[in-house]
Order: structure tokens, then C-alpha cells, then sequence
């Protein structure tokens, strides 16, 4: 792995992150999203999950974000419409966010000296993801399918028109 | 296996059977699909298979499978009922109750993180629809959005513990994670807070303090035969893949988790009960009492020994069993209704005996009275916890009860109310009734008789 192309991507998806949070306007939140997902992509080529990568591009950079915008401009969220929220509830927010954030890094304490995994030469590709999809995890897989057709039916049952409601 | 595959073609069945129109037959085929379903379940007793590393189907996922397949018969019997004047998208809805139940069986057979996972998304997902599923109703919607937005959060937690658990040990699979805990002395802190992740998103899901603010607005919005729903077959999944994962993975390192389920049981168990009391709306107080019992149902995964997956066991089927009727006696009254004050059952004694009947021993057995099925739960949860030395969380859980049966008396003593004109004979189809007498002849026998029930999760 890079270090200096880690460091500048890590640098990109914070604070692009953090813009995200700050921006005012919902729009601008969705565009520093598009930029986090892409430097998201980046750390997964850093880290040689290529497939992983490229279906991050697709479905989230593409694909989500689409449908986001879609959403935010058929609502017309704008700053008036901002709810706000009271005083308290931000900084209890902000107080349990950095609380997990301190369990989070603490418990990565010790792991920076272990030696990197050994992966092998189809690790991350498309190839050897299929290959662990369809022998490994075929359960898993083939379940999935009855999750993706509640989520059909269930938007059927959402956006259908119906006579007497 | 077979019941899996079963529970997924009866569901596809149901949606064909929607779309080309055959509205007469969806019924008939779900109750034969289920009654399948039971049968196979049933067959695979004593033969625990293991499929592709993925899924184990024991005794423990027959006996917890086969109280949900019989829970949602008895939902499915009210639907038939409360649905007998709609012809729109009932199919749609038989066919997410079937898929929820494929979501629970795979949630109480994992033998893979993976597999938990995809097991509680496709119950999850199914239930945030069958919420908002009455469209037009306000008070659906915010529910279904409500319940949505919750779960996914606690979704996030789940899988954000997992990921960190593979992070450590390398592996989804039950059996490997349980050899490294046990096999390490000292677990890396990433591990342990993979463990509090994974404890947080079950606590969500379960509704269990201090993770139930969502409870009782999504069981008051959610039209009244999908928090039947929720209330039985989806806590029985829950706490059935609680205690399982806790039981095979997590048991040797007890130290890490005790204390804080410790405080989370004393708490739902309290609050849940406190709350019940203060309430005047029928169904939110169901709703507190439910998260009161997902309260009593933690102390055995506490407790964590031989009589644990017994105890839950049991508790569970008192539970749903006495749950269902007062949901049919509530949906009853209420009809098409999502808010119903207390005071409404006054007067229902007069003209409705088999109601009545049914109230006054769902009441009962929820409450906790001998010789109903929901004295014996308790007192197998006490005995479990007291094998453990648990004394002063059974205090609490004792307390608790006996501010329960206040509040499980209230309708009962308005039933027989006679202060104010009677309640009109409320005319039930045959389905209906026939859920009402199961309900009172089950509470009944599984009372008198524990031990048919007692053993049945086995090791």
C-alpha cells in the first residue's frame, strides 16, 4: 500500500465527510458525498478489492447518489424547511459520537505492528470474489434473492395505486 | 432445508396466486402451505443437519421454527378476518408475512454471521412494509418510516460488530469465532467491542431499554394484525437468535457483556412494566408490556446455562400463544381502528362470551397467573436464573410482574363493567373464533401440562 496515496485519499474522505455534515444546502451535501464514495473507492484499490471497488463506484457513486438527488429535489428541502433540532439533542449527539469514536480507536490500539495478511493472486477480482460467492457463501446468496423480492413486492405495495385506500 | 425452501416457494406461490386473480384460493393454499411447512419442520427433529457450513438446523431451530410457523397460522386465521370485506393487495400481504417467517427461520438456524444477517434483513425489511402497509392512514406511515429508519441504524450496529469480529478472527462461522474466544487468553479490544456492537443492534432489534423508544409509537401506528405479528413472531426470532449466538460464541467471556445485559434486563423489565401502567391506549400498553417480556426473556441469556434455551423456549410459546388472543379480542374491538382507549372493552361481558373469555386468559396467562401458560414461563425463567445465582435479578423480575398484573387487570375488570350500556355482538367469521378457542384451549393445556413444551429445544 501506497503511504502517501493512503494519507491524501484518508485526508479527502474526512474532510469531504465532514462537509457533508456542515454544508448548509442538501444539494452541496450530496456532491461532497459523491466525493467521499469516490476516495472510498480509492481505499479499496489501495487495499487490492478491486471488484469491491468498482461495485462501489456503480452502486453508490452512481446509482445512490442519483436517487438521493432525485429525492432532495422532488422534496425541496431548502434552508427554511431545515428542521432544527434543539440544543440539547445536538450535544447529546456530539457526546456519544465522540464517545464511540474513543471505543473505536482504542480498541485499535496494538493492531498497528501485526504484519499485513497474506492474500492470493485472485484476491479482490472479480474472479475470486464469484469463485467464494458461489461455493463459500451459496447460501447466503441464494437467500438473499427472497430478501431482494420482499424489497420488489414491498415497493409494489408502496407505489401502487390503489381503488379503495 | 425443506422448510426453507417450503416457507420461499409458498410465498412465491402466494404472489402468483395474487396476480392472476384467484383471491378465493390465496387462503386455503397459505394454510396448507403452513401446515406443510409445520409437518416438515417437525420431520427434521433429531436429525440437526448442516448445510454448506451456513445453517444448522437442531432441535433448537425445529422447536423455535415450529412456534412460528403455528404463530403466524394463527395471524394469518385473523387476517382472513380482518381483511374479509378488502379485495386490493392481500396477496401482497400474505406473501411478506410468508417471507418474514423465512427471515426468522434462517434468524434461529445460523451457523454463520452472514447468515444472521441476511436472516434479520429480510425479516426487517418485510415488516417495515407490512407497517405503512394501510397507506392512507398517517399514523402507518410514520410508524413504517419510524421502525425503518430505527432498524436500519441498529442494522448498522449489528454489522458493524460483525465486521469487526471478522476483522479479528477471520471467520463468520459460529464454530470458528467460539474456539478463538476460546482459545485466547486475552481478546483484543476490537473483538470485545465487536461483542457490544453486536449486543447494541439486538437490543434494538428486540426493543429491549434502553433501545425501545421506537416501540410503542410503531406498535400503536402499525395496523393492529401486523403488531400481533411483531409482537410474537418477530421477538421469538429475536431473542431465539440472541441466545443463540451468545450461547455458542460468547459464554466463555461472560465478563465482558454480564453486567451491561444485567442493567438492560432490570431496566426493560421495569420501565417496560412502570410504563404499561401509565398508559391509557390498549395497544400501547401491549406494546410496553411486550417490551416487559423481551425484559423476562433476557434473564436466561444471562443466566446462560443447560435450562436456558428451555426457559425461552416456553416463555415464547405463553408468550405469542396468549399475545395472539389478545390482539384478536383487541382487533375485535377496534376493527379497522389504531387507537383504542382502555375504557373501550367496558361492557364486553354482556354479549361476547367467547371474547371475554379469550381476554380474561391472555390477560391471565401474560400476567403471570397459575395454572396458565404464563405462570410456568416465568417460573422456568426464575428457576433458570436462580441456577445461576441471578437472586436480585429475579427480585426484579418479581416486582415487575406484580406491577403487571395490575395493568392486565384493568381490561378485565372493564369487560365486566356493567356502568355503561353493553357492547353489540361482535360477529366473528369461523377463522376467528377459531383463534380465539385455540388461544384459551393452548393456554390452558400448555399450563396444566408445562412438560409437553418444557424439554423441547434439547442441546
Amino acid at each position: 500500500m501506497n503511504p502517501i496515496a493512503f494519507l491524501i485519499l484518508s485526508v479527502l474522505t474526512i474532510s469531504s465527510a465532514l462537509m457533508v455534515v456542515f454544508s448548509k444546502n442538501p444539494i452541496y451535501s450530496v456532491l461532497w458525498l459523491i466525493i467521499c464514495f469516490f476516495s472510498i473507492t480509492g481505499h479499496y484499490i489501495l487495499l487490492d478489492a478491486h471488484f469491491l471497488a468498482v461495485v462501489n463506484l456503480i452502486v453508490y457513486a452512481g446509482a445512490i447518489m442519483v436517487l438521493f438527488l432525485f429525492v432532495i429535489m422532488l422534496l425541496n428541502l431548502n434552508k427554511e424547511t431545515e428542521p432544527h433540532k434543539p440544543m440539547i439533542l445536538k450535544a447529546a449527539a456530539v457526546l456519544s459520537g465522540c464517545l464511540l469514536m474513543i471505543v473505536l480507536a482504542a480498541s485499535l490500539q496494538g493492531y498497528a505492528q501485526q504484519p499485513p495478511a497474506i492474500i492470493t493472486e485472485e484476491f479482490g477480482t472479480a474472479k475470486g470474489v464469484g469463485k467464494v460467492l458461489f461455493t463459500d457463501f451459496l447460501l447466503p446468496f441464494e437467500v438473499a434473492s427472497i430478501l431482494f423480492i420482499t424489497a420488489i413486492v414491498g415497493s409494489v405495495i408502496l407505489g401502487k395505486k390503489h381503488v379503495n385506500d | 432445508m425443506t422448510t426453507l425452501v417450503l416457507l420461499s416457494l409458498l410465498g412465491f406461490l402466494v404472489l402468483f396466486l395474487g396476480a392472476f386473480e384467484q383471491k378465493k384460493a390465496i387462503l386455503p393454499v397459505v394454510i396448507a402451505g403452513l401446515s406443510a411447512a409445520f409437518v416438515t419442520n417437525a420431520l427434521s427433529w433429531d436429525t440437526s443437519q448442516t448445510f454448506y457450513g451456513m445453517m444448522r438446523y437442531d432441535n433448537y431451530a425445529v422447536s423455535f421454527v415450529g412456534l412460528m410457523i403455528f404463530s403466524v397460522l394463527m395471524i394469518m386465521l385473523l387476517a382472513s378476518y380482518h381483511f374479509r370485506n378488502e379485495d386490493s393487495h392481500i396477496a401482497d400481504i400474505y406473501a411478506l408475512m410468508i417471507f418474514t417467517l423465512v427471515g426468522g427461520l434462517v434468524m434461529v438456524s445460523y451457523a454463520s454471521l452472514v447468515m444472521l444477517f441476511v436472516g434479520i434483513e429480510i425479516l426487517s425489511i418485510a415488516l417495515y412494509i407490512l407497517a405503512g402497509s394501510r397507506r392512507m392512514n398517517l399514523s402507518s406511515n410514520e410508524a413504517s418510516l419510524k421502525y425503518f429508519l430505527m432498524g436500519a441504524f441498529a442494522s448498522g450496529f449489528l454489522l458493524f460488530g460483525i465486521t469487526l469480529m471478522y476483522g479479528v478472527t477471520g471467520s463468520f462461522d459460529l464454530l470458528v469465532i467460539s474456539d478463538y474466544v476460546n482459545g485466547n487468553e486475552e481478546l483484543p479490544m476490537l473483538f470485545i467491542t465487536g461483542v457490544l456492537l453486536i449486543l447494541i443492534g439486538f437490543s434494538f432489534k428486540i426493543g429491549a431499554v434502553p433501545f425501545h423508544f421506537w416501540t410503542p409509537d410503531v406498535y400503536q401506528g402499525t395496523p393492529t394484525l401486523i403488531t400481533a405479528f411483531m409482537a410474537t413472531v418477530v421477538k421469538t426470532a429475536g431473542i431465539a437468535a440472541f441466545f443463540h449466538l451468545f450461547d455458542i460464541c460468547f459464554s466463555a467471556i461472560d465478563g465482558v457483556w454480564f453486567n451491561i445485559l444485567w442493567v438492560i434486563a432490570a431496566a426493560t423489565i421495569l420501565l417496560g412494566n412502570v410504563s404499561a401502567v401509565m398508559q391509557n391506549e390498549a395497544k400501547r400498553m401491549l406494546a410496553w408490556s411486550s417490551v416487559a417480556h423481551a425484559g423476562y426473556l433476557l434473564i436466561p441469556v444471562l443466566a446462560l446455562n443447560e435450562l436456558s434455551a428451555s426457559a425461552i423456549f416456553y416463555y415464547t410459546a405463553a408468550y405469542s400463544v396468549a399475545s395472539i388472543s389478545a390482539f384478536a379480542v383487541l382487533l375485535g374491538i377496534s376493527q379497522f381502528s389504531n387507537e383504542m382507549p382502555v375504557d373501550q372493552y367496558k361492557g364486553l361481558a354482556k354479549n361476547n362470551p367467547i371474547m371475554t373469555t379469550a381476554l380474561v386468559i391472555a390477560m391471565f396467562s401474560l400476567a403471570g397467573i397459575p395454572p396458565l401458560a404464563g405462570f410456568f414461563g416465568k417460573y422456568f425463567v426464575f428457576v433458570t436464573a436462580m441456577e445461576s445465582n441471578l437472586n436480585i435479578a429475579v427480585i426484579i423480575a418479581i416486582a415487575g410482574s406484580l406491577i403487571g398484573i395490575y395493568y392486565y387487570f384493568k381490561p378485565v375488570i372493564f369487560a365486566f363493567n356493567q356502568e355503561v350500556p353493553p357492547i353489540e355482538k361482535i360477529k366473528g367469521n369461523a377463522a376467528f373464533n377459531f383463534v380465539l378457542f385455540a388461544g384459551i384451549i393452548i393456554s390452558l393445556i400448555i399450563g396444566i401440562f408445562p412438560d409437553l413444551l418444557a424439554n423441547l429445544p434439547g442441546n
